[in-house]
């Protein structure tokens, strides 16, 4: 497969190979959201003696961004990227499950509700409450945002606990699944596992970010090459209509603010685990999931009526933009706390 | 002690102190002598052409050095270094790669001292279509003739040198028949006007040239490769000249983001920001991709073979960040930001007067190359898309 100007321009051999890799496995299964489960990738960020593949966010990253690219239903980016990571920073029990990600046993919904210190449930008391989540009944854990002793905490509760209900719900988005999950009074000693820390929300919703802004700049690549490739062959008034410039100006801008958002995004990757690292993957978040929604928006109406239409597909990137925008901001929290990190690195410096 | 920290110190122990007030009230003249003193202090560090190797004056740094220059220098709120940027980087990337040994030895070490140089390339009728260019120099034995007329060219009527593109072989096709010049600004038959710009001040020329002789050992690469040796050269300094403009750009948040705060009061949203507050989010997040994207522009420049995907993207983004950025402060500025300064002379790319940098920003985003232009590129040869009609 070649790469255009288009594709990052600063990937390694190595990863350029995974990126490869990636595209063909999603090619065969794009609809599985366990997909690449079997073959490591929900481990892929993590160390080998922790049960992962033992390579880096970097890798991470390319992972995410071709699972974009395919629009793929993989929840693969996520445990990679967002899972995997909290599950490190737990004891015993989360490692034990971490493991079992790695392995692919285990795949875990991902919250497109909040997960904010102020949308957390009240982990002193039983846990109660409804989360709209991507996932699948495949899904083994549900993790739940409450606060327990006064502490941010994430409960990994089983998906086939008693006392939850998870329902299949249709998302606009057509290319992932979801559920509501409904919580209704689980004690928090029955989660598999328990990760606690005064900034873990905050961390969460950092990598949530991240992940989010990655998948938004390879749907964004797609699309944009979709664009492109039908400017090239749809011909009006016995011309191209890529041969005109109103047309190839809104072509260029979507190149321009794809190439900032996904420089910015792949260098949040590469810089994660740092101060600057979580500003940068919430700058990503606001800005590139935002950017990926523009241009799926431009290469709706570049379509003309074909992009207007189900079969023709552009909608599926439109849909999937919009939603990694929401999950990134987090009902207003997301910039929030941009800013707030904004400041605090203003005062640093 | 890190290198970034050794930075810092130096430019908070050393930029001039309340030069802001103090230089609008400096005449032409000390505003000139005010930049040089400053050039010149800080390439006592080569701070001031960090790119440019010692020998000729630089500070010789490594990319990643020049990149933690450029912040430091930008977030201590140091003057930048208005009108240099011929001579800085233009100057060096051309004589450097394509000049001669003598040509280096004549020019370059006074020119990263602040001899001011100035650019002859566009014309009335050759703008964007730069290659159509149609001021003549004709070969006379040891001389070239020169005549024609050029615009836009900032400061030439302080500058002691000009780079000039003049037509050689007007039969050939038009990018092949151009050589690459410098002018003696001194010359006989060099008549400037200057004119006046949106935002009132006079920095840029028009230069009207009459039998205005050029020895020939003045010419920059081979007679006829002129347009060749001006893409080849110029474009290697553009990655880094903007990342410094984007520096002081992205400090320009920085100062929006006082003016929000102090604005803004007491009162903050919890979960709903203000407006103030969102715009300055959205413009950090902005400042940190541009910032990015001209990082990745550096290094991919330093990858043998790489192509150059970045600069046309990273000028448009960055010269419409600072528009809409000066365009928001001018407006929530309120009444005080709309009284008349009557600078003498634009400290770029931000002045401390929003109203007169938003007008300003104009000047980049139709400078050195429209951005109009510059999406042309991009959609022709980054994208593939069919070529524009070219008469």
């Amino acid at each position: 497969m070649s790469t255009s100007p288009v594709h990052y321009g600063l990937l390694s051999e190595q990863e350029s190979d995974f990126a490869q890799a990636c595209r063909q496995a999603l090619a065969a299964g794009s609809d599985d959201p366990l997909a690449g489960g079997k073959d490591g990738w929900f481990g892929v960020g993590i160390a080998e003696e922790l049960g992962g593949s033992g390579g880096s966010m970097a890798d991470v990253a390319v992972m995410i961004e071709e699972i974009g690219a395919a629009h793929a239903a993989s929840l693969a980016g996520w445990q990679a990227g967002l899972v995997a990571p909290v599950l490190s920073r737990g004891g015993e029990a989360a490692r034990a499950l971490l493991e079992r990600v790695c392995a692919g046993a285990v795949c875990v919904a991902i919250p497109v509700t909040p997960m904010t210190s102020w949308a957390a449930l009240d982990g002193d008391r039983d846990l109660t409450g409804d989360l709209i989540v991507l996932g699948s009944p495949a899904c083994t854990h549900i993790p739940v945002p409450c606060i327990v002793a006064g502490i941010p905490s994430i409960a990994f509760v089983a998906a086939d606990h008693a006392r939850i209900r998870a329902t299949p719900l249709d998302l606009v988005d057509v290319t992932r699944p979801a559920m509501t999950v409904s919580l209704e009074g689980v004690p928090v000693g029955e989660a598999d596992a328990v990760v606690a820390h005064a900034k873990l929300l905050d961390e969460w919703l950092v990598s949530a970010n991240l992940a989010a802004a990655l998948d938004s700049t390879g749907l964004a690549r797609a699309v944009l090459i979709k664009t492109v490739d039908y400017a090239q062959k749809r011909e009006q008034f016995g011309r191209l209509i890529g041969s005109f410039q109103a047309y190839k100006h809104r072509c260029a801008t979507m190149y321009i603010e794809h190439k900032m958002a996904q420089s910015l995004a792949f260098r949040a990757a590469r810089s994660a685990g740092t101060d600057d690292g979580r500003l940068m993957a919430l700058a990503a978040g606001k800005l590139t999931t935002a950017s990926a929604t523009f241009i799926a928006g431009e290469a709706m109406q570049l379509h003309g009526g074909m992009g207007f239409t189900w079969e023709g597909g552009v909608h599926q990137y439109l849909k999937r933009a919009r939603t990694n925008e929401v999950l990134a901001r987090a009902d207003g929290y997301g910039r929030r706390l941009l800013l707030t990190e904004y400041r605090a690195s203003r005062d640093a410096s | 002690m890190t290198f970034q920290r050794e930075v810092a110190e130096w430019f908070s122990v050393n930029s001039p102190r309340g030069w802001q007030d103090e230089v609008e009230k400096y005449s032409r003249s000390e505003l000139l002598a005010f930049n040089r003193r400053w050039l010149r202090l800080l390439n006592t560090k080569g701070f001031g052409a960090p790119h440019v190797p010692k020998e000729w004056g630089g500070g010789g740094y490594s990319a990643e050095e020049q990149i933690i220059i450029y912040r430091e220098w930008a977030r201590s709120r140091a003057p930048s270094l208005g009108g240099y940027d011929i001579n800085l980087f233009h100057v060096p990337g051309t004589l450097l790669r394509a000049g001669t040994r003598a040509q280096q030895e004549k020019y370059l070490r006074e020119a990263i001292d602040g001899v001011l140089w100035c650019q002859a390339f566009s014309e009335p009728d050759a703008g964007s279509d730069l290659a159509s260019l149609r001021t003549m120099a004709v070969r006379d034995g040891d001389y070239y003739r020169i005549n024609g007329q050029k615009i836009w060219s900032s400061h030439a009527h302080e500058a002691k040198y000009g780079l000039l593109l003049a037509r050689t072989d007007p039969d050939a096709p038009k990018h092949h028949g151009i050589s690459y010049f410098i002018l003696d600004m001194s010359a006989p038959g060099l008549e400037i006007r200057r004119i006046r710009q949106a935002n009132g001040q006079a920095e840029f020329c028009e230069l009207f040239l009459d039998e205005v002789k050029i020895p020939v050992e003045d010419r920059i690469g081979d007679e006829n490769e002129g347009w060749t040796v001006a893409q080849r050269t110029l474009s290697v300094e553009r990655g880094i000249l903007a990342l410094g403009a984007i520096e002081h750009i992205n400090a320009g948040v920085d100062t929006l983001d006082d003016l929000v705060i102090l604005q803004s009061g007491d009162f903050t949203g919890e979960r709903l920001m203000l407006e103030g507050e969102a715009v300055v989010t959205d413009f950090a997040a902005r400042s940190f991709a541009v910032r990015s994207a001209a990082l990745d522009l550096i290094s991919m420049m330093q990858l043998p073979g790489s192509p150059d995907v970045l600069s046309s993207a990273v000028k448009v983004a960055s010269t419409e960040m600072l528009q809409e950025l000066t365009d928001y402060a001018s407006l929530i500025e309120g009444a005080g930001g709309l009284v008349e300064p009557h600078l003498e002379t634009q400290r770029s790319p931000l002045s401390g007067h929003w109203l007169i940098d938003w007008l300003q920003s104009w000047g980049r985003t139709i400078s050195a190359g429209t951005n109009e232009i510059q999406r042309n590129i991009i959609s022709e040869r980054l994208l593939g898309l069919p070529r524009e009609a070219r008469g």
